[in-house]
């Protein structure tokens, strides 16, 4: 008899739209973003909680945060929200696209026209793309042979968002950003969704007057703690997990919206949220803002499991490489990778990381600048076959991935946004 | 698993060298491909771990909870001598540091069961005082509740006299995952360098060895902080005989390099150990650690 076994089942059913890690055995939960999913290892990992930079003058931090609130409607998990106007949040989160999810961008779609196209009309732009079939079958760029078989070079990250096979739920949608998301929607996820509008706590707090009276922040902290205890989302030996997971978001913590804060205060909090997130079966992500000092950003950081820093072109405040602003929105800094139950290995390559924002698709790449004199010559798109090896590379470094040819219209420059 | 290149470069017996029974477990593949440089170091006059007081700093970037693993491990497996180690957790649970030390390869819930390692979960009650906080001895808590500290490491002295050893002498290992979150979350300077100084107190009766996690990352950087975050560290640094600086590579991002341990001597070291300098590479994969000497990664290579 074979001493090799298979593995008995798990006591208990696996926490729907969560996924283990092949790496390191730890349960994962998706940000609604493959890439950053891809950034942090996977996914984030369940009891612990990610920390957002926010970027100035531009939203990109507060959309990751809707894309994590709307992953986690559309997973059906539980959801709290602590904002100065939660209603409005939540109303204003994108679309989720019903019955797809992030797939890879393969080579028939790469470009960011294909991105956009909506999926009713996407049988006219496959004619589209038979049309330009000769052209792309000349154009197809001739590279010695024992190259072929090598995977090709792309440069963004996590574009790969499998459906799980076991479980029913996707681990992350594909949602739309030119969409809201519907009424029946937050209808149906309304029960198990904790709305904290944290400015009245503030007030509430304020009005007390009394220096001993509990702050906005230790209202906001007991309030997540008995969400956890009432709707037993708290780890328990022995008990069966919760049927779903729940995501807490904090949009602007330490604000001044929410009433005076000390950096030692917020500290506590983290901790605190922390120390409640290791209990339960809970994944945290809170924003703070761009005017937060340095030095407290930092303490937070520690007190967090991961950490990431968007920065925008639109609020730089050194000069950006035009190459840079033609292709990105900003760049994405992983400042801290979840080390929850694990070793934590850093994953990807390195580099500077830039991020762009479709219609459906958060896309993190890493940068890389075009060679020199490209991009200066605009309409080249004419180029023989000889020149489609220069335009490859320039385009692999746009992280378009695949050929200039094959981009769907043909007589695209690689460059052109 | 303990590193026997850390061990060389604090100038300590490695365990393995220590313990020649441990043979079925074969040496860790760092080891393997720099024998020269840790072997000759391992037979210079090794130093013991005892009263030996190390402050880990690190940053955000480069996090050095990974190194606390190295000194548990190490003195867990240093049965025979009869260390006892309490660990004081501020930024992990229990169930972290289970699982982390399964994949190193020593299970740390055998040692809690044997009584030779004490856990004690601050995280979650640092905010409520409950828990180790809350440690009274009989009547005097109506006079010494003033600090939840005082409370710690009474719970501290009180889990390591309660282990019994099978030698006579039983020494301590404290190892304190991350002094800094009790500055960052509002305690008072003052208390939490009080703290580490009746550690250090404790450390050196019993003749102990004393870990402290501290984050530096102002301190690394060299700037005056408003806040100041770095006054934990840097006066936890003026009371060390070992100082491990972690930080990010100095030279930038490596592919294979996740970033640099420096260790050097603190104040507190007497002139006649002998200790040298030395900056070791670390990377970390999912299921092991590796260092290596400066320009010895597989990355490079």
């Amino acid at each position: 008899m074979s001493s090799f076994k298979r593995r008995a089942p798990a006591a208990h059913p696996p926490l729907p739209s969560t996924r283990i890690s092949a790496a390191n055995s730890t349960v994962l939960t998706s940000t609604g973003v493959p890439a950053i999913d891809a950034l942090l290892g996977g996914g984030l990992p369940l009891h612990s909680a990610l920390l957002l930079h926010a970027d100035r003058f531009t939203a990109y931090a507060k959309l990751l945060l809707s894309y994590y609130l709307a992953q986690g409607i559309a997973s059906a998990n539980a959801i709290c929200l602590a904002d100065d106007d939660p209603q409005d949040f939540v109303q204003n989160l994108m679309a989720v696209v019903e019955g797809k999810v992030p797939t890879e961008v393969s080579s028939s779609e790469p470009d960011d026209e294909a991105d956009d196209d909506d999926a009713l009309v996407l049988p006219a732009a496959a004619g589209v793309r038979q049309l330009g079939a000769t052209r792309e079958a000349d154009d197809t760029m001739r590279i010695a042979w024992r190259y072929q078989g090598l995977p090709k070079f792309d440069a963004s990250v996590g574009v790969l968002g499998r459906r799980d096979v076991n479980s029913q739920q996707p681990f992350c949608n594909l949602f739309d950003l030119t969409k809201r998301i519907t009424a029946a929607q937050l209808n149906a996820a309304g029960p198990r969704m904790a709305l904290l509008d944290v400015s009245s706590l503030a007030a509430d707090a304020e009005a007390n007057g009394s220096p001993d009276s509990p702050s906005a922040y230790d209202t906001l902290i007991k309030s997540i703690n008995d969400l956890i205890d009432h709707y037993g989302f708290r780890v328990r030996p022995g008990a069966p997990p919760p049927p779903t997971v729940l995501r807490i978001a904090i949009h602007g913590l330490g604000s001044p919206t929410w009433g005076p804060a000390s950096p030692q205060r917020l500290a506590a909090f983290t901790h605190s949220l922390r120390a409640a997130l290791r209990t339960s079966y809970a994944t945290a992500v809170i924003m703070i803002p761009h005017s937060t000092p340095l030095a407290t950003a930092t303490t937070l950081a520690h007190l967090t499991d991961a950490a990431l820093r968007v920065d925008s072109f639109a609020g730089s405040s050194s000069p950006v490489h035009p190459a840079y602003e033609s292709q990105y929105h900003g760049f994405l800094e992983v400042l801290k990778i979840p080390r929850v139950g694990c070793l934590g290995a850093r994953k990807g390559d390195v580099g500077r990381l830039g991020f762009k924002v479709r219609r459906k698709r958060f896309a993190v790449e890493l940068c890389s600048l075009p060679p020199e004199g490209e991009g200066e010559g605009r309409g080249d798109d004419e180029e023989p076959a000889a020149a489609a090896g220069k335009a490859k590379r320039a385009h692999a470094a746009t992280g378009g991935g695949g050929c200039g040819a094959s981009s769907g219209g043909g007589g695209h420059n690689p460059l052109d946004f | 698993m303990s590193f026997p290149l850390v061990d060389a470069a604090l100038n300590w017996q490695s365990p393995a060298s220590v313990q020649p029974t441990r043979g079925l477990s074969s040496p860790s593949p760092t080891h393997r491909r720099q024998p020269d440089a840790a072997a000759v170091k391992r037979q210079a006059a090794g130093a013991s771990s005892e009263r030996t007081v190390i402050v880990v700093s690190d940053q955000v970037g480069a996090e050095g909870g990974f190194v606390l693993n190295h000194f548990i491990h190490r003195h867990l497996r240093l049965e025979e001598q009869g260390w006892i180690v309490v660990l004081v957790g501020l930024a992990q649970t229990w169930e972290h540091y289970l699982a982390v030390g399964k994949k190193l390869g020593l299970n740390i819930a055998l040692s809690q069961q044997k009584g030779r390692l004490v856990f004690l979960d601050a995280l979650t009650h640092l905010a409520t005082g409950t828990g180790p906080f809350a440690h009274n001895e009989g009547a005097t808590s109506a006079t010494t509740a003033a600090s939840p500290l005082q409370g710690l490491l009474a719970s501290i002295t009180a889990a390591y006299q309660a282990c019994s050893s099978s030698p006579a002498q039983k020494k301590l290992c404290l190892v304190v995952d991350d002094v800094s979150a009790l500055q960052s979350c509002g305690l008072p300077t003052k208390d939490v360098l009080a703290f580490a100084a009746g550690c250090r107190e404790l450390v050196y009766e019993e003749n102990g060895c004393l870990v402290l996690l501290a984050h530096g990352d102002s301190v690394a950087a060299g700037v005056d902080d408003d806040d100041g975050s770095g006054v934990i560290c840097r006066s936890l640094i003026h009371s060390a005989t070992h100082v491990l600086h972690v930080a990010a590579l100095e030279s930038g991002l490596t592919q294979g390099v996740d970033g640099q341990i420096t260790f050097a001597r603190g104040p507190l070291l007497r002139d006649e150990e002998g200790f040298n300098p030395e900056v070791l590479h670390y990377q970390i994969t999912d299921a092991q650690i590796n260092f290596f000497k400066k320009g010895f990664s597989k990355g490079l290579l």
